[in-house]
């Protein structure tokens, strides 16, 4: 016999007199299959519904409470078809967690299809969730069938099912239908249904209500690490693929600007930076041509926390014509930011500034050179063009009314240099006013979890200016003064 | 009606209650005795012990010292452990077996004082393994499949185990 084995007969051997009455209660040891598998239940429940929004809470312990779920429900899927019913939603839960976690990661929220996916989507989880109560409840009731009980209650479970029930059609209703005492009381009904539950289970674990959990070939210790990775994995690539917007980059054409020598020459004459002339179309070059004065607006240059640093300017340029202007406001990467991936202008076009309706309208639009942008940068020595919508994005302001304005989002190129852009705009002055219009760049300057995109940030409100570290907000005023103009 | 008062009527001789208590705790005292007595008609038999059993200490529990759920697991355990000791003094003798001196009774004495004391330091998992495995009898796919372990990791938990005892007990491992 082996030393090994002989120490092994001979712990069993001392322990046959021992007495586990005689020590302290709480230092007895009572084997029961349901001990286990109770904690990891109820606390799965628990960590599966709860939600801190502090430390990244209310992401690891939902994605704890899902994987502690179906390791309750693992050893029991050969106890009777509700448990293995249960099992195999917890694991389908745990997919769409999973799913919902990887999604959280990407700008794939900010796109309207996957808005109109939210609710259906939403719905059908509500609806696996109260599948699975319904089974754990049906599970414990034919475990209590089976061990004599002549009329098995398992209280916990159902009350847990449409207490969920209860609280998914409170949310579809609107959150501001439960009032604070509601929600204290909706708390409290919680707490008294999950220890309902675990009362359930303590009895079911008294009375030692047969199980016969299986062993299984990985152990739950590591189960959950291998879930965590799986989870913390999917944040990763989510973070890494999913937080750009896809660009359509084109090639520059060597002879885009061929035949405009003249106007060129002419805008630089009356004072436009050949580099901001350089940058604009054949087209915006033919729609200056003939102009009459150009005025340069006071550049700003801003740093980034992420090593970046943007260079703004812009020009009122005159056309021949009753008080017809195109201004061009430029945007230049003098140094490139390390962190590439969002960006946003929010800007409110002279001539759709809300004005009261009793006040006529300083500008009017000129249809011929309506507002565009337009995004380029440098790589190996030849420059790729963009040019992202400027599509109309409403905000709530401070004292709760919406406002409209116009907002361009895209993300810079990962490689390349002197990323740079401007934006364009004809107008008509109809009255002797001033043209001042104040523009936001926002950059985003790490990686945010769940994803948040510098348009999503700019549209949460200017309070946050300047305050979060994640984003840069770089306000630039283009003021052109009547008496100059 | 609540265990205590069974056994209170118990105690007076209502065999009644003795049946009542035996059908509400039958799950549970199969739990205990089944790795001790695999067979199925043994487990039958002790189950008759366990009631005799409680018959005979019905009063003898005291609600003070533990719960009546766990001074009837003593009661199972005792019960099975006594079946299995039976079942094996009628096995043929080993030829080879001595029979133990006074010295080798004073050596097994200080051998388990060192154990209880090394077990007192025992905490959560480990505690749970060690009593699972050497105080209830349960086998290593059992407490796999309850505590939501491997085989392997049991017996890998097991090893660790028995290496931490011995070195508690001042043996070689430490």
């Amino acid at each position: 016999m082996s030393e090994e084995k002989r120490f092994d007969l001979e712990l069993t051997e001392q322990l046959a007199d021992f007495d586990m009455t005689a020590l302290p209660e709480e230092e007895q040891v009572e084997p029961t299959p349901w001990q286990h598998l109770a904690g990891k239940l109820v606390w799965g429940v628990i960590f599966s519904t709860i939600t801190l929004n502090f430390l990244y809470l209310d992401v690891i312990l939902p994605a704890i409470g899902m994987i502690w779920l179906v390791q309750a429900f693992r050893p029991l899927r050969r106890e009777n078809g509700w448990l293995r019913l249960c099992h195999g939603l917890a694991w389908v839960l745990c997919a769409a967690r999973l799913c919902t976690l990887a999604v959280q990661g990407t700008l794939l929220p900010e796109t309207e299809t996957f808005a109109s996916l939210e609710r259906p989507v939403g719905l059908v989880l509500v609806a696996v969730w109260l599948a699975l109560y319904f089974s754990l409840w049906r599970g414990l009731l034919a475990i209590a069938r089976r061990g004599g009980q002549e009329q098995p209650s398992a209280p916990g479970a159902a009350m847990l099912m449409v207490w969920y029930g209860a609280l998914m059609a409170l949310a579809l209703a609107g959150p501001e239908q439960v009032s604070g005492l509601a929600f204290v009381l909706i708390l409290l009904l919680y707490f008294l249904i999950l220890r309902s539950l675990r009362k359930t289970l303590h009895f079911f674990e008294e009375n030692g209500y047969t199980l016969q959990p299986l062993p299984s070939r990985v152990s739950d210790g590591r189960l959950t690490a291998l879930w965590l990775a799986a989870v913390a994995l999917a944040i990763v690539l989510a973070l890494t693929f999913g937080t750009r917007y896809p660009m359509d980059w084109q090639l520059r054409p060597a002879d885009e600007q061929a035949g405009q020598e003249e106007i060129i020459e002419n805008l630089r004459t009356l004072g436009l930076p050949k580099e901001l002339a350089a940058d604009l179309t054949g087209e915006e070059l033919a729609a200056l041509a003939g102009a009459q004065r150009v005025l340069l607006g006071v550049g700003d240059t801003f740093t980034t926390d992420d090593g970046g640093k943007l260079l703004c300017r812009s020009a009122a340029i005159q056309l021949p014509g009753e008080e017809r202007w195109v201004l061009l406001q430029h945007f230049a990467w003098v140094e490139m930011p390390r962190h590439r991936s969002t960006e946003a202008l929010r800007i409110t076009l002279p001539y759709e500034e809300d004005l009261p309706s009793h006040v006529p309208p300083f500008y009017a639009a000129d249809e011929a050179l309506l507002a565009r942008m337009r995004l380029l940068y440098d790589k190996g020595g030849e420059t790729f063009t963009a040019s992202p919508a400027l599509e109309p994005m409403t905000t709530a302001s401070w004292f709760g009314d919406e406002y409209t304005t116009r907002c361009a989002a895209w993300s810079l190129p990962r490689q390349g240099t002197a990323a740079r852009g401007y934006l364009l705009y004809g107008l008509y002055r109809l009255d002797d006013a001033s043209i001042v219009t104040v523009s936001d760049y926002v950059h985003q300057q790490r990686a945010v979890y769940p994803a948040l995109s510098a348009r999503q940030h700019s549209a949460s409100g200017f309070w946050e200016w300047g305050l979060d570290a994640k984003f840069r907000t770089m306000q630039y005023q283009m003021s052109f003064h009547y008496d100059h103009l | 009606m609540t265990d205590a008062q069974l056994l209170q009527q118990i105690v007076g001789g209502d065999e009644a209650a003795l049946r009542t208590l035996m059908v509400r705790y039958d799950a549970r005292i199969r739990y205990i005795i089944r790795p001790f007595l695999p067979d199925a008609r043994e487990q039958e038999e002790c189950l008759q012990d366990v009631a005799m059993t409680l018959w005979r200490k019905a009063g003898e529990y005291d609600s003070s010292k533990a719960s009546f759920a766990a001074w009837l697991t003593v009661i199972c355990r005792n019960a099975a452990l006594n079946r299995a000791r039976r079942q094996r003094a009628e096995a043929p003798l080993d030829e080879t077996l001595t029979v133990p001196s006074a010295e080798d009774e004073v050596l097994r004495r200080e051998r388990q004082r060192r154990l209880y004391a090394a077990v007192g330091q025992l905490q959560g998992e480990e505690r749970q393994l060690f009593f699972r495995k050497y105080y209830y009898g349960q086998s290593t796919v059992q407490i796999a499949g309850e505590m939501g372990l491997t085989e392997r990791g049991v017996e890998g938990r097991l090893y660790r185990l028995r290496r931490k005892l011995r070195r508690l007990m001042g043996g070689e491992d430490g």
